[in-house]
């Protein structure tokens, strides 16, 4: 009963094989070999010989093209599926490969002694897998034979092709992190780990099944892991808890680099007291330069694929950046979030309120067993800075020539949020997962004093970098401008409004010029005095001869500086 | 690096702070800089941030009386605190103007740029500071206004940059002339050193100024723009020979940017200069009509800006003004006919 023989083109040639009959299998293994196998092995450098095992080998649409593209290898076939083991038999048999292809009647289970169930798709009956609903579509039960991944552990293959739906993690954990050199396919229902990739040098392609994602080694030429950099300036109070939040359930390979920026209270001291002998641990110390100037610090000493920066007063759910960083490593994405929730203070403890993230509209689909969104740019540009839920990849933050700049003395997250939100593209994110963000009285953005105006100096960096770089669209950028401008004027001392309101005017004249009047819809001129239009329409005919272009990027007014506008209204008050 | 520390480190005069500010330097520059172990030098560390905001930073660091700046491809003679020292002793100033010397890419050395204009400067001076609501106090700071803006060239009293607050623009490559002018006019006694007190070298493989990528001279716009509106505000803005000073100092930096610009740019970087012109204070288009003789090297620099001033672009300065009161306008009382 054997059907018409089907051809299939990989690794460089053609290969007549009978199929089962069924089309979707047929279809699907032209599929995988076009999409997985063949972009793997193009790529890869294979030893002259070796031994491949091909795990759910199906009629042998990977095992036959392989083996006469490697003719130095041995590979073990194992498939537990009836009519996919005839079919695979015979297409051995008929190109001769008997002596260097054998073939098993097994599935691989986890636990399995002599038989083991696996589904049988209803939709798709040569779809067997684990029980993984939202695949299969439901199915039956069937008992079919089967080993314990350990058994195919000692096969101690050099090249595992994977395709055992719903059980990939469960047998890759029995390798304990000694994988074969080579590991090819597909993950279904729990990704596994990244952490089983070990230290061991394993080219691995192993994709997300529905997804762009999957199962690789840190990016760039920095070694894997995460760093943490955690600001700290007279934090006594809070340290010890955030440090101990952020070692709970943490990534085995991540570090934490404290940055004491000249603290004179007790805080360096706690540190070292509580945490001091901890290998994953390390207290810098640096004359106080400030918050951005701290983190920079950290960054410049530390070197890990990947960075998160932590303040000091605040903490994270457990398992925070190891989920995270799960996210980073199978996106390979720039930058990937995780929710967060602002807390308070009480006499009866902490007074957690809810998160204001609001990405409801944003389409999720599982990742094993958590739900993920991809955030667009412009959310994050236009969102309220939380620099600190994110991981960032460290070679995005160096090629990009991004850093926290230094003589801003406050808000300096705003500028890393935009640069860092823009750059990355599409964050991956997900929102059960935690940092937990300290509210109190004292902080920056209750103030009201000159420091609003680093605001104004940081967009004009913004637009500027954005002419220079070519951005795409900087109505984000400019809805972003006018939330802040709202929000400090509201928040501002009264005698410093009119400056900041001038220097607001400039700067958005400037971003007129350089856009064209097409930006116009992403400005709100509406949440502010009446003063602001008035001036910008004064500059505006001032300039109007000299109609739009990139140049106005360039220009620049003292009230876009904190020290040059103190040094002003102090000349001002003198006459 | 090693022989602008070294020029440092042997200097006759011994009672000095050395800030080295570390800009986010390279391996092996800052291997260079660890190998100096001397107690005089205090480090300071900041990723990347530019020039302007590694000396802002060593600005605040500063403990001294009196502060002047060395970048680290520069260097100085064995006498030049030494000499600093004696006038700050002498004379109490709060800004010295210094000359120096200039090794060009070949190697030849010759006097700095500006020689003339401190020629002219020691003579008008005649070995006193010069000191406000004097004779010939505008005219010196005119002078100083025309040396060469070069943060090797002065020497400051710490002090006058707090009050109010003044340090270079950050972010900006062309930081020198905002911060020179500034300086000038907030320095209350000026005087001169006679003696060089730096060599500037000019270095063919690195990437200085000269050879920096078009957009980076864009900046220069800014700096325009910023140092005109802070200058306005100053009584040095009513006089004639400062405000001629300060727009042929401007001229001769921003004509020198636009020529080095390809000339896809060039368009654009007039464009937003003419922007510059018609956002900055009227007064600033008034040039003095006599200027003294060492004015003179400066001509195609003030022809130059004469003919920028005359641009069709720029609005006309009695509607940009704020302290002219407009002339009434009467409706026209019939309709003007086209051609």
């Amino acid at each position: 009963m054997s059907s018409a023989p089907s051809v299939f083109r990989a690794f460089g040639r053609s290969v007549a094989l009978e199929t089962t009959g069924d089309a979707f299998l047929r279809d699907d293994s032209h599929w995988r070999l076009r999409e997985i196998y063949e972009p793997a092995l193009a790529r890869w450098r294979l030893p002259k010989t070796g031994h491949a095992v091909d795990l759910g080998a199906g009629f042998g649409a990977f095992a036959l093209p392989f083996a006469l593209a490697w003719p130095g290898w041995r590979v073990t076939c194992l498939e537990p599926d009836p009519k996919a083991f005839e079919a695979l038999e015979r297409n051995i048999a008929e190109h001769g490969l008997g002596a260097r292809i054998e073939a098993q009647q097994i599935a691989i289970v986890p636990g399995a002694r002599g038989k083991a169930p696996l589904i049988r798709s209803r939709k798709r009956p040569a779809f067997l897998s684990a029980d993984v609903a939202h695949w299969q579509g439901g199915g039956l039960a069937e008992p079919l034979p089967a080993k314990p991944p350990e058994w195919l552990v000692d096969l101690s293959a050099d090249l595992l092709k994977l395709t055992a739906p719903g059980h990939e993690a469960a047998i890759l954990e029995a390798f304990a992190e000694q994988l074969p050199p080579f590991l090819l396919g597909e993950s279904w229902a729990e990704p596994p780990p990244s952490r089983l990739l070990g230290t061991r040098q394993t080219s691995v392609y192993l994709p997300f099944a529905g997804s762009p994602w999957r199962l690789r080694r840190d990016p760039g030429e920095a070694h894997a892991g995460l760093d943490v950099v955690v600001a700290m300036y007279n934090s006594q109070e809070t340290i010890e808890d955030c440090l101990g939040s952020l070692l709970q359930d943490a990534p085995p390979d991540q570090h934490i680099w404290v940055v004491n920026d000249g603290s004179t209270d007790d805080s360096p001291a706690r540190v070292l007291d509580r945490f001091g002998d901890l290998p994953g641990l390390t207290l810098l110390d640096k004359p106080n330069g400030g918050c951005a100037s701290a983190r920079n610090w950290g960054r410049m000493h530390s070197g890990a694929a990947h960075i998160a920066f932590v303040d000091a007063d605040d903490a994270v759910e457990p398992g925070f950046y190891a989920g995270l960083l799960e996210l980073a490593r199978y996106s390979g994405q720039g930058a990937v979030q995780g929710g967060f929730r602002p807390f308070r203070d009480t006499p009866e403890g902490r007074r957690h309120e809810r998160s204001p993230d609001a990405f409801d509209h944003l389409p999720r689909r599982q990742f094993g067993a958590v739900e993920v969104f991809d955030l667009p740019w412009p959310e994050v540009v236009t969102g309220q800075p939380t620099i600190w839920r994110r991981i960032y990849r460290r070679d995005m933050l160096d090629a990009r020539n991004i850093w926290f700049p230094e003589h801003i003395r406050a808000f300096d997250d705003q500028i890393f949020q935009i640069l860092t939100g823009y750059h990355a593209g599409l964050i991956p994110a997900r929102d059960g997962l935690h940092y937990l963000y300290r509210q109190h009285a004292g902080q920056d953005i209750r103030q009201g004093d000159e420091r609003a105006f680093y605001s104004l100096e940081m967009y004009r960096m913004v637009l500027r970098r954005a002419v220079q770089e070519g951005w795409s669209d900087f109505g984000p950028v400019a809805t972003s401008f006018f939330s802040t401008l709202k929000w400090s004027h509201d928040g501002l001392r009264e005698d410093l409004r009119a400056d900041f309101l001038r220097g607001a005017a400039e700067l958005w004249t400037y971003m007129r010029h350089v856009w064209g009047p097409g930006i116009e819809s992403a400005a709100r001129p509406q949440l502010l005095p009446e003063s602001f239009a008035r001036e910008a329409a004064r500059l505006d005919k001032r300039l109007h001869a000299l109609g739009d272009g990139y140049v106005f990027a360039f220009l620049d007014g003292p009230s876009l500086h904190v020290d040059m506008l103190r040094a002003d209204r102090a000349i001002r008050e003198r006459a | 690096m090693g022989e602008s520390l070294d020029s440092l480190l042997g200097q006759t005069l011994e009672d000095f702070e050395l800030i080295l500010v570390d800009d986010g330097a390279d391996e092996a520059t800052r291997a260079v800089a660890a190998g100096y172990r001397d107690a005089r030098i205090r480090r300071i560390r900041q990723a990347n941030g530019g020039l302007s905001a590694a000396r802002n930073r060593g600005i605040s660091a500063a403990r001294g009386d009196y502060l002047c700046f060395l970048d680290a491809d520069d260097t100085r003679p064995p006498w030049a605190l030494e000499c600093l020292d004696r006038i700050v002793r002498e004379d109490a100033p709060d800004l010295v103007l210094c000359r120096g010397h200039l090794s060009e890419e070949n190697g030849q050395l010759q006097p700095f740029y500006d020689r003339a204009v401190l020629d002219a400067l020691e003579e008008h001076l005649d070995g006193r500071p010069a000191v406000p609501d004097t004779p010939g106090f505008r005219t010196a700071q005119a002078l100083a206004l025309l040396a060469e803006p070069q943060s090797a060239n002065k020497l400051i009293r710490r002090k006058i940059l707090s009050d109010p607050p003044l340090g270079f623009p950050p972010g900006q490559i062309f930081e020198d002339l905002y911060f020179h002018a500034l300086a000038v006019a907030q320095a209350r006694r000026i005087a001169l050193c006679p003696h060089p007190v730096f060599t500037y070298y000019r270095r063919p493989a690195r990437s200085q100024l000269t050879t920096a990528r078009d957009m980076t001279r864009f900046d220069m716009l800014a700096v325009a723009r910023l140092l005109l509106s802070r200058f306005s505000a100053l009584p040095e803005a009513d006089d004639p020979l400062c405000r001629t000073a300060l727009m042929l100092s401007l001229a001769k930096l921003l004509r020198w940017c636009e020529e080095m610009l390809s000339h896809a740019h060039r368009a654009a970087f007039r464009t937003g200069l003419i922007a510059v012109l018609a956002l900055a204070d009227p007064r600033f288009r008034q040039l003095a009509r006599i200027t003294p003789p060492v004015f003179e090297p400066f001509a195609p620099h003030r022809d130059w800006l004469e003919a920028c001033l005359a641009d069709t672009r720029l609005p006309a300065a009695r509607e940009v003004s704020p302290n002219v009161i407009r002339p009434l306008r009467l409706p026209r009382l019939w309709p003007q006919r086209r051609a």
